[in-house]
């Protein structure tokens, strides 16, 4: 993280940010945390996780999609297995209010017969977005 | 020109033919709706029949509309094509079911008569006002229907078994030719169906959904499930527009770079005062015939339908 943004962010929260990145701070030593949010740039989603898991992390909440590549995401998978660790993706839109209402309605009405859905993105915002390539593509 | 037909669709295209200054014949079956008929536009029904009254007729005619019961329409083209009318209209979707579609389709061919099929909704003011501003934006680019049908209501309305079998064929179609005909016809599509069983009078499938790309490229998609709420309408993509058809005779749009749907300042003015589409559509048969679909267009999109209808090889694509 760089300064600026740390700054910000402890100006924001009020909280203490251990500047330097996380192999740094591992490399303190520090007491083996419970649980573990990863909330980086898509691109340092893996790099970040697997750090936490050799660590020794169990419950790691990591943000969507999980990794930049599908092979990243499978490997993340199977290094949890065999770390006997729990990894979620972090889709904060299934705990909308809106969605846990209609699951309720959905479930009361007997379940979901069909659907649609649409996702449309607009290119020309996301084109001006300070974006790498990797990710866009 | 004959006017098949002496029902409530059939009043509808008499309002249009008489506003047009166009002399017609009608020709219907029962009294009742006869009389109704004579009642309403005021000009006299010849009861009995088609073949009848053609038995007897002395007088060739060039046109026709056929306007009567979806059982009846191959029936009755046959009945005008053997009495040498060269140019017919009939309802939608053209005959009972694809068999005797393709049947219509080929005697039509051999004696040289012109059958069209009548989509009024191809003439919704709302429609061809989205066709130019469609051009004008440089074509569609994608586009999404839906066809849900209300089971309740169509299970109560005493409706032949062998239509209701076919109900996607002979109503369903007046959306699905809709997007094909503003959208560009399909290159390949992928089909499925579901909810099997759940609509007593069409229990092959109560939910319908697929997806695929036009000729010209346009990817679309489709849904429809007919045992939950829902309602026709139409969506399609340009560069800078995106046209949405709900209800199908209002035409809204959203900018690019916005969420707001804004009504498309239009007045409407012809499909306020006759049946949405249709004075239009009599216009074209009786002119130039442009934007009408023939029987043949409607042939070729059979391939389409029944895969829409029974899902294509578990959703691998035609």
């Amino acid at each position: 993280m760089d300064h600026k943004t740390a700054k910000d962010f402890e100006k924001k929260t009020g909280h203490v940010v251990q500047s330097g990145g996380l192999v740094k701070f591992l490399n303190t030593s520090p007491v083996k945390p419970k649980a573990a949010i990863v909330c980086v740039g898509i691109e340092q989603l893996y790099n970040t996780t697997v750090q936490l898991l050799n660590f020794g992390v169990k419950h790691i909440l990591v943000e969507k999609p999980g990794g930049l590549l599908s092979s990243e995401l499978e490997e993340l998978r199977d290094s949890a297995i065999s770390k006997n660790a729990k990894i979620f993706i972090a889709y904060n839109r299934q705990f909308y209010s809106s969605v846990m209402t209609a699951q309720d309605l959905i479930e009361q009405d007997g379940g979901v017969t069909s659907f649609n859905f649409e996702l449309t993105e607009w290119c020309h915002v996301i084109e001006k977005l300070d974006k790498k390539p990797e990710v866009l593509s | 020109m004959l006017l098949i037909g002496a029902g409530p669709m059939a009043v509808t295209y008499a309002g249009v033919l008489k506003a047009l200054n166009v002399e017609f014949t009608v020709i219907g079956r029962g009294e009742s709706s006869a009389s109704k008929f004579e009642a309403e536009v005021g000009v006299e029904v010849i009861c009995g029949g088609l073949e009848e009254y053609l038995e007897k007729c002395s007088v060739t005619y060039s046109k026709a509309i056929i306007s009567t019961g979806v059982n009846q329409l191959a029936s009755n083209a046959r009945c005008l094509i053997d009495a040498g009318v060269r140019y017919i209209l009939i309802e939608k979707p053209g005959a009972l079911n694809f068999d005797e579609l393709i049947s219509l389709n080929e005697y039509a061919s051999k004696k040289q008569s012109r059958i069209y099929i009548a989509y009024n909704r191809r003439f919704l003011e709302s429609v061809q006002c989205c066709r130019k501003m469609l051009k004008a934006d440089g074509g569609v680019k994608s586009f999404h229907f839906e066809f849900t049908e209300w089971s309740d209501a169509i299970g109560k309305i005493g409706k032949d078994p062998e239509v209701l079998k076919q109900w996607m064929f002979a109503n369903s179609t007046h959306v699905i030719d809709l997007g094909f005909y503003i959208g560009g016809e399909p290159e390949s599509m992928a089909t499925f169906i579901g909810q099997l069983g759940n609509v007593e009078w069409h229990p092959e499938a109560a939910s319908f959904s697929g997806a695929g790309i036009t000729k010209q490229g346009a990817t679309f998609s489709y849904c429809a499930n007919w045992d939950a709420p829902g309602r026709w309408s139409l969506e399609f993509m340009s560069t800078n527009y995106r046209f949405i058809f709900s209800p199908m005779e209002q035409l809204k749009i959203v900018k690019r770079n916005t969420v707001t749907v804004e009504e498309v300042e239009h007045h409407y003015s012809v499909d306020k005062q006759y049946k949405p589409g249709l004075y239009d559509q009599v216009n074209s048969f009786l002119d130039a015939r442009s934007g009408l679909m023939t029987l043949g267009a409607q042939v070729e999109r059979l391939k389409w339908y029944s895969a829409m209808h029974s899902g294509s090889q578990n959703g691998k694509g035609l």
